[in-house]
């Protein structure tokens, strides 16, 4: 009797309890924080794309520097770090076992491979427009005292850090004159194949060769015999 | 002089008392009182003060527009071609609602609150139709907060310690509709109408008493079309507290 009478005392609070650790659980789960827990490997994301009016049997070779290209926003330079190397003997592997053959540095090719390094890199600037203004405009302001910058306002930087390889269709260009216009669409060289490498982890080593054998095997159009 | 005016007050004050007492008893033999005067479930008349018909009628329940409010957690069950895009049960619901309790049956209430669910997908390609192929891990997220109206017909008084009852609600929920591949999102955020109905009820043990607990289950339906997602719907199994009051 005296123990049905505690537990009936502790019931309600109880239900209480389990109730806001629902809540609790349940509010704590939300879209934000939903890759949190990502491995870097399954972080990784392999996006390959081509172009669908070309039949890739037609080229059987194929140029491709020691280094990589480095975009940064909008400029350029090349590279050849250790992991740049491996990135490039990886690609040139996987097109090698794909039937294509890799040319000497300077010798024309069918294809032209370029493998490119981007380190995109944003600022900018947002203010919190929960923060109060406060005493902003309050006495005092403009006899004498510096200004000070608030506190609600943030600075956010996004960086954009990813592998990208392309294929180059050299073997159709157009033949360029001193009067064709290098801007024009139909006179620029056109790219025919392009796979993105992007996750966390993608600029180590160890997992270079990897996700550049899974972009080829995603791509089986990619081979110099039908 | 004094003592003589004190001494004829006081006995004209006897008889006043006494006469005052005497009339109820003038005419008509008294009925022997079975109870003691003390008993607090007797009426002076003798009459059990606790009956189903005084209750009722005293409640104010049943006479003015009261209040309820409650607060529950739940799980829901995709439906439909939600489960195009997430197959699995979510865990992570809650919901607030408030009712104006009309003196019979019905009630009109405002709903709300924030459904989670997510589901992880493991590496598979998909292929999108601007040609992209994408080998990606997908965690896929869709998070609901829904704003309604409802309208309910209570089986029971509003006072009555157990109240089932059938609802239907309608208005909107907003959307958020984010698929990650990788750690890449693919979101969509819209306000797109709703429409639930849903049975449910609620247990408060005894009459007229304020805190309560309430199960329900709620079919809803949100007119929402994205990727997979032809019709948003979805089975809520919820349960938690209820409170009434005026």
């Amino acid at each position: 009797m005296k123990t049905s009478k505690i537990s009936g005392q502790f019931r309600r609070p109880l239900a209480a309890a389990v109730l806001a650790l629902g809540l609790g659980v349940g509010l704590s789960a939300c879209t934000d924080n939903a890759v949190n827990n990502l491995t870097p490997a399954d972080s990784n994301v392999l996006i390959t794309n081509y172009d669908r009016q070309i039949d890739f049997s037609q080229y059987k070779t194929f140029s491709l520097p020691d280094s990589v290209i480095v975009e940064s926003n909008n400029g350029y330079s090349q590279s050849s770090q250790p992991v740049e190397q491996q990135i490039v003997a990886q690609v040139a592997q996987e097109l090698t076992n794909r039937g294509y053959t890799r040319v000497a540095a300077g010798k024309s090719a069918d294809l032209g491979v370029a493998v490119t390094r981007v380190n995109n890199r944003y600022t900018g600037v947002t203010t919190n427009p929960y923060a109060g203004y406060g005493n902003y405009w309050g006495y005092g302001y403009g006899y004498g005292y510096s200004a000070y910058y608030p506190s609600y306002y943030q600075y956010y930087q996004v960086t954009d850090r990813y592998w990208r390889v392309e294929l180059v269709d050299l073997k159709n260009r157009v033949i360029t004159t001193p009067t064709t216009d290098p801007n024009a669409p139909q006179n620029q060289l056109r790219v025919i194949y392009q796979a993105e490498l992007r996750g966390n982890g993608i600029f180590d080593t160890a997992s270079i060769n990897k996700l550049i054998t899974d972009a080829f095997a995603q791509s089986t159009y990619l081979k110099a015999t039908r | 002089m004094n003592k003589s005016i004190i001494m004829a007050a006081l006995l004209g004050l006897a008889t006043l008392s006494g006469r005052a007492q005497d009339l109820p008893e003038r005419g008509t033999t008294p009925a022997p009182n079975p109870t003691p005067r003390t008993d607090p479930n007797r009426d002076a008349y003798g009459r059990p003060r606790l009956n189903a018909y005084n209750l009722m009628r005293e409640s104010t329940y049943s006479r003015y527009v009261t209040f309820n409010t409650s607060l529950r957690y739940g799980v829901g069950l995709p439906m439909g071609s939600s489960r195009n895009y997430i197959s699995t049960i979510s865990p992570a619901n809650a919901l607030l609602t408030m009712e104006w309790q009309f003196p019979q049956n019905f009630s009109l209430g405002l709903q709300t609150g924030y459904q989670y669910n997510q589901q992880r997908l493991p590496r598979q390609l998909t292929t999108f139709t601007s040609g992209e192929t994408i080998s990606a891990v997908q965690t896929r997220t869709l998070t609901m907060t829904p704003v309604m109206a409802s309208a309910a017909y209570y089986f029971s008084d509003p006072a009555a310690p157990i109240r089932p009852y059938v609802q239907v609600a309608g208005g909107g929920a907003f959307m958020n509709y984010t698929n990650y591949y990788g750690t890449l999102a693919d979101t969509d955020k819209k306000f797109a109408g709703a429409i639930a109905p849903a049975i449910g009820v609620k247990v408060f043990g005894k009459r007229e008493k304020g805190l309560g607990g309430e199960i329900q289950a709620q079919y809803q339906n949100v007119f929402y079309k994205y990727n997979e997602i032809n019709g948003a719907q979805n089975l809520l199994l919820s349960a938690g507290l209820t409170y009434r009051w005026y």
